[in-house]
């Protein structure tokens, strides 16, 4: 199943300030990180190892703290949107 | 998901340059940046410059075909959003005046003519301005932090030798004073290899990075430069042309012109 059938109900335009489009209003996520993450992942088309994606986010920090840190956000982000929006296992995220 | 940014692609890949250059709002991520994250910043800058690029060839393709179907005002339109990108390329303001002289607008020609020597002279200035300053800041910053450094390093061992000497003459010389002394000395001396390597080393990596878009900044300064040396001549050889009622098509043959179009 690929991103896009995840996301269902969401328009998110990149050429510009990155915003989330739900189907009737803009869903504001105060997570800038949150929005580069988006970002990345929905270019990427595929799959990204965690540690790419962490140490792309928080470059400065011990592995173990970014790895956290990506666990957090992404709930945030799903909690945020309302739905399950990322595919993930023990070493990637689409 | 689809994003605007692959939809804007795909239509490029097809060969759809109109539909592609609707969808191109404004620049990729256009006022996001992550002041922390050095990377993904550069991922932003090369994803960005990318696109630009083929908006860039879409809008060059656009010029060529309406221009050759003879929709000029069309042409214009579209040479105009090329200069908008790049204001000091010599090749989209010679577009934008051939368009605008195919199109019968021989004032407006005249104007973008002016308006180009205008803004290159203005953007060489200022980027001369700003890269001198980065220089003299470069430099500035450097000396001065070597100088504060040797400075104090200076001033702590001094100081310390100063309180033995006084010690020494005020109160005779006693050996625990003397042993702490130097013990005091010993200790400075190992804290501060211990800071100056640590400094060593995140000065090593900052420096690097600092090399890099240094490098990257001096030769953008230089292609601005450049560009606008070149936009310079070219809008002063395309004024007295366009005053002397033609223009050169800019394929590097001087003979051939185009012909001024009675509006």
């Amino acid at each position: 199943m690929s991103s896009g059938d995840l996301m269902t109900g969401f328009s998110f335009p990149t050429l510009g300030f990155p915003e989330i489009h739900g189907d009737i209003s803009p869903i504001k996520l105060n997570l800038r990180k949150g929005l580069a993450l988006l970002v990345y992942l929905a270019e990427a088309q595929g799959a990204v190892a965690r540690d790419v994606m962490a140490t792309l986010l928080w470059p400065e920090s011990p592995r173990e703290t970014i790895r956290a840190r990506l666990r957090r956000m992404l709930h945030r982000i799903e909690l945020t949107l309302g739905q399950q929006v990322f595919e993930t296992d023990r070493s990637s995220v689409r | 998901m689809t994003l605007d940014s692959h939809l804007f692609e795909s239509a490029c890949d097809r060969g759809e340059f109109e539909q592609a250059c609707r969808l191109y709002r404004t620049d990729f991520l256009a006022g996001f940046a992550l002041p922390d994250c050095a990377e993904f910043d550069d991922w932003a800058f090369f994803r960005r410059e990318a696109l630009r690029g083929r908006l860039m060839h879409a809008l060059e393709r656009l010029v060529q075909d309406k221009t050759a179907a003879g929709e000029y005002f069309a042409a214009t339109a579209h040479a105009g959003r090329l200069v908008e990108l790049d204001p000091l390329s010599e090749v989209y303001g010679r577009h934008l005046i051939r368009s605008l002289l195919l199109a019968g607008d021989r004032s407006s020609a005249e104007q973008a003519a002016a308006k180009g020597l205008a803004k290159a002279n203005k953007r060489l200035f200022k980027e001369s301005v700003s890269l001198s300053w980065k220089l003299y800041m470069k430099y500035r910053v450097r000396y001065l932090r070597t100088f504060i450094q040797r400075f104090a390093r200076e001033a702590v061992v001094s100081f310390l030798i100063f309180v033995l000497l006084v010690e020494f003459l005020l109160h005779q010389f006693h050996i625990e004073l003397f042993v702490s002394g130097v013990a005091v000395l010993a200790l400075a001396y190992i804290a501060e290899k211990i800071v100056s390597a640590r400094l060593r080393t995140r000065r090593r990596q900052s420096h690097s990075r600092a090399l890099f878009n240094g490098t990257r900044d001096l030769y953008s300064d230089y292609l601005v430069f450049l560009r606008a040396r070149a936009i310079a001549q070219v809008a002063t050889l395309g004024r007295d042309r366009v005053v002397a009622g033609s223009l050169s098509s800019g394929n590097g043959n001087p003979d051939e012109t185009i012909p001024m179009q009675k509006s």
